[in-house]
């Protein structure tokens, strides 16, 4: 995350740290490492980019508020998220509290960045399959989307998704189980479709 | 192996992390059910297409709506102090010499605010309410002693019950 590019050569508690007594560079240089991991997840959380950006913007917000208690922070990557994901639950039960449908996802804004292989009709069943696992992902409760994006689209580790959702490690793996078969569940007349194509 | 569990091990095996007796077991399974080597199939292809799935960037100049938002909430508290501290100094302070010049404007040695004092010839005065009042005007009406009955409320009326003190009248 954070701390993974080599160019990072200020560790996010320094750059935190650095924030925590006015250097504002140094909290531009955290929102430039982490908008759009933090964007990308809320996005897929909240399904709605109006809303996404909205949340990104509290979540950085609070992340300045919080710099003077930096000294409790350990790991920063994972207290971002856990920042992050707390507003996107906040956001959700709300959202439900007034509204119960479910938003659909809009299509501007994307940004494809894997070369899309195969021939024309691969191309288009996998670009066919990918919206119907976003829609489905979106489908899916709170508790389990959230374990899902941290791990099968944001590529985060057993031991982040615990920390940022203070959870088990053993329960993110069930949840993570539990939220692919339901997906599988969902899909299962589309992606047999695919198979025998 | 049954379904139910081999349906449940999915991730583990994923992971690479089922045992070696587990991961026989698991193996066997799929080999002989083509229902649970179908659903693996479907799994294994919705986890590598979801890790493929297109990234949304966040939008432009974040971090100057952010540090805009931070600015605006530290500036108000600031701004609004900066102009009320001087406004409420000032205010105190004129409240403290008004109340001082209202003290010095009434204040006379040697008499307690607000004491009777009964002068030769009856006439009264009521100090630290202004101006002389005669005391004709605090005079109450008195109750009818001489009627045979007890008194009641009805026989006293004040005729300045705002005043803090009554004059008596010269003949009780």
């Amino acid at each position: 995350m954070g701390n993974s590019s080599a160019e990072d050569a200020v560790s996010d508690l320094e750059l935190f740290e650095r924030t925590s007594r006015g250097d504002e560079d140094a909290f531009v240089e955290i929102v430039e490492r982490y908008k759009d991991h933090l964007y990308n997840f809320l996005r897929r959380m909240v399904s709605d980019s109006v809303e996404a950006e909205d949340l990104l913007q509290q979540t950085l917000f609070k992340v300045y508020r919080k710099s003077l208690d930096h000294s409790r922070i350990r790991n920063f990557s994972s207290w971002i998220f856990t920042v992050a994901a707390n507003l996107a639950r906040d956001e959700l039960r709300r959202r439900a509290r007034v509204d119960k449908k479910t938003h659909s996802l809009d299509e501007q804004d994307v940004e494809w960045t894997r070369d899309r292989k195969g021939t024309p009709v691969e191309k288009a069943a996998q670009s066919e399959l990918r919206d119907r696992i976003e829609r489905a992902v979106s489908s899916l409760d709170e508790i389990y989307r959230m374990v899902f994006i941290l791990r099968d689209i944001e590529g985060m580790s057993y031991e982040e998704i615990a920390s940022i959702l203070n959870i088990r490690i053993g329960t993110v793996k069930s949840r993570l189980n539990r939220a692919r078969l339901r997906l599988q569940e969902r899909l299962e007349p589309y992606v047999k479709e695919v198979f025998r194509t | 192996m049954r379904c139910s569990k081999c349906v449940l091990l999915y991730t583990q095996w994923k992971d690479g992390e089922l045992s070696a007796r587990s991961g026989a077991e698991l193996r066997e399974h799929l080999a002989a059910c083509d229902a649970c080597r179908s659903l693996y199939a479907r799994l294994d292809r919705i986890v590598d297409v979801s890790s493929s799935l297109p990234r949304f960037s966040a939008p432009g100049a974040v971090a100057d709506k952010v540090i805009a938002r931070i600015r605006s909430c530290e500036t108000v508290p600031a701004r609004f102090s900066r102009w009320l501290t001087p406004r409420l100094a000032y205010g105190a302070l004129a409240m403290v010499v008004a109340a001082a010049l209202t003290f010095a404007f009434f204040y006379q040695p040697g008499r307690r605010p607000g004491v009777l004092v009964a002068g030769a010839d009856t006439k009264e005065r009521i100090y630290s309410l202004g101006p002389a009042v005669e005391s004709t005007e605090l005079v109450v009406d008195e109750p009818d002693y001489s009627l045979n009955h007890a008194p009641s409320s009805e026989d006293v009326i004040y005729s300045l019950p705002s005043l803090p003190v009554a004059a008596r009248p010269a003949s009780f």
